[in-house]
């Protein structure tokens, strides 16, 4: 059930389950790093600082739900980056809603194979800020 | 800063976030216009318009800048300090400093809403001086005028309830404030007359017009005066959507880093988007910042009261446009209000403390360090106008005279400061401190200074470096200095100065120190005082440990600086070092920060270099008049080798002399002396390889009987050394930091001291020239001493900072006083020349084109100036020239007989590339001899 709860949104207060959209995307394997920045303290502890990062691998999309997901959130042809609101689970998984910025992958085309199937395609979300 | 327990705790409560912003004043036009005016005069200043158009006339005022250009909004002509107005919007007269011009009727004008650094011109009409264009002499060096204090430039986010309020005090205007008046542009100020205030701004407040940017002005009086300063304030709308968000397509080139010794912050920001030059005009006002976390629970942000959240306050210095096909970014260098003040050139003037002044060159007596440097900033510029600026308030100390040299707004006040070894450095939020450096004040004002934190181990990341300086590097401190005071006697009713001279440790130098200082000309008090200076110099410049270099966990920005002088505390237990150094509170103090920023991450770390305070005994009185002693040098084996040395002749540069050095490439230096056949071996303690090939050795003409006693200078890759021995034996030069006249951002790299001249008729005087990289840049100075090594100084060559600059080789040209200096200069040979006694560049010549310096080296373009010694007004060029010097064709050797006034070829249409330098001497009945290395294909 709680695969359920991987959504989006442009607003804080009004998220969409990815597998409720149309066509429904199926839920990412999410990979929470709760620091993008990792060091070595003088006392000898490790300390983690900067903002979450996560990335949602995606193993299977279609080029309509890849379409669907550009066009939720507004990613224009050729826009690469924005702000948006997502819902993912943290290292206990336990889901939360975050705004963070969604970036769409570079390498995106390379994903894609003769049929039009895009397979481990990632997506990157950086500063993640803890909404609710 | 002092930091408090809760900020201590937020710092080390893990982990720091911080969202980063970009904010740039982006000025609104006033008056856009034609100049009225038929056949204007060069020079003008009373500026007819017409064909105004906009709608600011009305919020035009003194200290706004005007911008003259070709074009409408354009300033390709000039900027110019506005000092009044008259008319309306359509048309008028707007009054601006004094100027040299050549204005066209054709020209357009227009006004910003918008204050810069300028320097205000003095003028002379009729033998009488004028300063800031107009204003004659009406006892001003008499009067204690007031500066404004009013805290940072201000940044923010409306709240959510579509607010923001910013707090400002003006308490620490000084001297004896009796009354303060607020203005703003937009909001509501509570309480305008009072010390402090409170502007808020609304989002009703926001609007096209004014873009969420406001001006907030404060007028102090005390007796004397009033003065006004002015702040920008920033307000922006947190959301991604909003036209008040800040900007946006930008990210980091270089970080943020400060250096205390250049007194300043620097950074380079990329911009992606807009930049045209109404969104990022010249010299415009940039803030970075950032909404920072400590931790889950959150914390304020730490650093300067009302810019907390700041982590950069300054000014675009230039843009590197950078333009193709597929991609275009502009890369723009930014540094604090300091980098401004050494772009801005400043008039010469001199002040004498008189008992009571008469003219704007005289000051009445007592002037002290804090008034004459008021005077510079106040009458020469309108530095107090824009920033908070702490002057040296603290050391009253009189003095007699002071000779502002022609520069920059910067090198001039520096040059007062140093009297007082003291520095100008702007803090994070731009505001600039002058004050003697922290370890150099007396044992009692040390003591004062405010302690910022004792460090831990918690604040720590990674590890500690301590630098150790090894063997003692100075050998004695000597210091020269004077005060001022009223003569009495013969002297009655003239202000004499009382001069006091020390030296340290005592007459007999450290023998382990190769290297002499000598602080001339310094402000002191007392003999006290400049015994306790020179033993305090001494201790500094032999610390045992020269730095600290410590990496801060998190996001440490605000609450470390290096303005004004604080102290840092450091405890470190012999056990966690192998050199077994222990510390208990040694105190730091902070000489550079490096910041390391992830926009993408949210991180911010810091790395902070310390230098460790000392105390030092007092030196002893030293008699002014005595030359400083010599470090006494051990006897070497070569010592004795002299005694069949007879050459009769003195010093100077007349006839055949014993060629006493030259460098192999790479394999070494030898000396063949006069009257022998066998080769010395001259290297001393260097191995042959290590010494520069460059042509990096001295051939002292002025050499004389004793030739074991002849300075002689050499280098190696990076570094200087002396021998007063024959060259049995060398010690190794101090040399001052490199100098960043192009307020480069990064680390020089590839130091290299291509080449040396001594002074063939001062004994003590060497020439030489440097070379390095910052970045891909290449850069050069001249480095020069008039103490046979031990003291030294650069000297900017290519005064119009161009991109690249790389200096080739150098000459004096005898007794004419003149210094030629050859370079490559973004794609072209130049040659400069220099006046001796200034090193001020008297005039450039374009030697050919040379496109990059791959040319230089595979097509060997080698430029050699060498005069002819005693013939005071040759110069004669040797080197593949293509259209040198308005000569139509290549040469190869060219010169001028005149100084430069017209040339002649020598050599031309010469196929065949010169491999090394020419070298000239003259014979006895003054027939130059050239030698020329020439290389044959292949």
């Amino acid at each position: 059930m709680a695969q359920l709860e991987y959504g989006l949104s442009l607003v804080s207060n009004r998220m969409t389950f990815l597998p409720r959209m149309y066509p429904a995307i199926p839920c990412p394997e999410g990979a929470l790093e709760e620091w993008s920045v990792v060091y070595n303290n003088g006392d000898g502890s490790t300390v983690g600082d900067g903002y979450p990062k996560e990335i949602w691998k995606f193993e299977f999309l279609t080029q309509e739900q890849v379409n669907k997901l550009r066009s939720f959130v507004g990613l224009a042809f050729g826009a690469v980056s924005r702000q948006v609101y997502l819902r993912t689970k943290d290292p206990f998984g336990i889901f939360y809603t975050f705004r963070a910025i969604m970036h769409w992958p570079a390498d995106a085309a390379t994903k894609r194979d003769r049929q039009g199937i895009y397979r481990d395609l990632e997506i990157t979300f950086t500063q993640l800020e803890l909404v609710a | 800063m002092q930091l408090t327990n809760p900020a201590l705790a937020a710092l080390t409560n893990h982990p720091h976030r911080s969202r980063l912003f970009c904010s740039i004043w982006r000025p609104r036009t006033l008056l856009a216009a034609t100049l009225n005016v038929g056949a204007p005069t060069r020079g003008l200043e009373a500026i007819p318009y017409s064909g105004g158009t906009e709608t600011g006339y009305a919020d035009i005022q003194p200290g706004h800048i005007l911008w003259v250009g070709t074009q409408d909004g354009k300033n390709d002509i000039g900027r110019l300090l506005i000092k009044d107005k008259s008319g309306n919007q359509a048309a008028g007269t707007i009054t601006v400093a004094a100027n040299s011009l050549v204005w066209r009727p054709t020209y357009k004008i227009t006004v910003k809403e918008k204050r810069e650094l300028v320097t205000r011109p003095a003028k002379t009409v009729d033998g009488v001086l004028y300063k800031d264009s107009n204003l004659a002499y009406n006892g001003q060096n008499s009067l204690d005028w007031p500066v404004c204090i009013i805290g940072p430039h201000r940044v923010g986010f409306l709240d959510n309830a579509g607010s923001i309020t910013f707090n400002f005090d003006a308490s620490l205007s000084y001297p004896e404030i009796t009354e303060f008046q607020w203005v703003t542009s937009g909001g509501t100020l509570t309480n305008p007359t009072g010390a402090t205030t409170s502007l808020i701004i609304t989002e009703s407040d926001l609007n096209s017009t004014n873009k969420g940017q406001f001006y907030i002005g404060c007028t102090v009086t005390n007796e004397s005066g009033t003065h006004t300063g002015y702040r920008s304030v920033f307000v922006h709308i947190d959301d991604v959507g909003s036209e008040y968000y800040p900007y946006r397509r930008w990210s980091l080139n270089s970080f943020p880093q400060a250096n205390y010794e250049q007194g300043s912050w620097l950074t380079r920001l990329y911009v992606h988007g807009t930049a045209d030059y109404d969104t990022f005009e010249d010299v415009a006002q940039i803030i970075l910042w950032h909404a920072p976390k400590y931790g889950s629970s959150g914390h304020a942000p730490i650093g300067v009261p009302g810019a907390e959240n700041q982590f950069f306050s300054g000014y675009t210095l230039r843009g590197t446009v950078v333009t193709d096909w597929e991609k275009s970014t502009v890369i723009f260098e930014a540094g604090s209000i300091t980098e401004v003040m050494k772009r801005v050139r400043a008039m010469p003037f001199s002040l004498v403390a008189e008992p009571v002044a008469q003219t704007w060159y005289q000051y009445t007596h007592p002037m002290n360090i804090n008034k004459a440097t008021k005077h510079a900033v106040k009458w020469g510029s309108n530095l107090l106008d824009l920033c908070d600026v702490f002057l040296p308030v603290n050391n009253t100390t009189p003095f007699k005279t002071h000779d502002f040299q022609e520069g920059s707004l910067y090198q001039q006040t520096q040059g007062l400061l140093d009297r007082i070894s003291g520095r100008i450095a702007a803090n994070i939020a731009g505001q600039v401190w002058m004050q003697t450096k922290g370890q150099y004040l007396p044992d009692a004002q040390r003591a004062a200074l405010p302690v910022a934190a004792t460090l831990n181990k918690s604040y720590q990341r990674e590890e500690v470096v301590l630098v150790d300086r090894g063997a003692k590097s100075t050998g004695a401190v000597r210091v020269s200095g004077a005060t001022a005071e009223v003569g009495t006697g013969e002297q009655l009713g003239k202000i004499i100065e009382v001069p006091y001279c020390s030296i340290a440790p005592g007459e007999i130098p450290f023998p382990a120190g190769g290297d002499m200082t000598s602080l001339d000309n310094m402000i002191v008090s007392s003999q006290a005082e400049a015994d306790r200076l020179s033993g305090l110099v001494l201790a500094v410049e032999n610390r045992p440990i020269i730095e600290v270099r410590y990496k801060f966990a998190g996001n440490w920005v605000g609450a470390i600086d290096i303005a004004p002088e604080e102290i840092w505390r450091l405890s470190l237990a012999a056990a966690d070092n192998r050199r077994g150094i222990q510390w208990t509170n040694q105190r730091l103090y902070v000489r550079s920060i490096d910041t390391d920023i992830n926009i993408e991450a949210g991180s911010i770390l810091l790395d902070v270099v310390f230098e460790p305070e000392v105390a030092g005994d007092t030196g002893v009185p030293f008699d002014c008049e005595k030359e400083m002693p010599q470090t006494p040098m051990p006897e070497g084996p070569g010592r004795g080798q002299t005694d069949d040395d007879d050459d009769p002749e003195e010093g100077g540069s007349g006839g055949d002399r014993a060629l006493l050095s030259f460098s192999d490439m790479g394999s070494g230096m030898y000396m063949l002396k006069k009257g022998q056949t066998s080769w010395l071996t001259r290297n001393g303690a260097l191995a042959g390889n290590q010494i520069e090939n460059k042509g990096g050795i001295v051939d002292p003409y002025w050499n004389d009987n004793d030739v074991d006693e002849s300075i002689i200078l050499k280098t190696n890759v990076g570094n200087i050394y002396r021998s007063e021995s024959g060259g049995e034996s060398w010690s190794q030069l101090n040399t001052p930091t490199l100098p960043n006249y192009w307020g480069d951002v990064g680390s020089p790299t590839g130091l290299t001291f291509t080449h040396i001249i001594a002074n063939p008729f001062h004994r003590n005087d060497f020439y030489v020239l440097a070379e390095w990289r910052t970045n891909t840049l290449w850069r050069g100075a001249l480095l020069t001493t008039s103490s046979g090594g031990s003291g030294w100084a650069w000297h900017e060559i290519d005064g119009d900072t161009p991109s690249h600059f790389k200096p080739i080789r150098l000459a004096l040209s005898g007794r004419g006083g003149k210094l030629w200096i050859t370079g490559w200069r973004d794609g072209q040979l130049i040659l400069y020349r220099l006046a001796q006694a200034t090193f001020n560049i008297e005039n450039t010549y374009n030697l050919g084109v040379c496109p990059t310096i791959n040319d230089l080296d595979s097509q060997l373009y080698l430029a050699c100036p060498e005069s002819l010694p005693g013939n005071d007004d040759h110069i004669y060029i040797a080197g593949r020239m293509v259209n040198p010097v308005g000569l139509v064709g290549t040469f190869a050797l060219i010169k001028s007989v005149n100084q430069g006034t017209s040339w002649s070829s020598i050599i031309n249409n010469w196929k065949v590339n010169i491999a090394a330098a020419c070298r000239i001497k003259t014979q006895a009945n003054g027939v130059p001899r050239f030698y020329i290395v020439r290389r044959t294909a292949g």
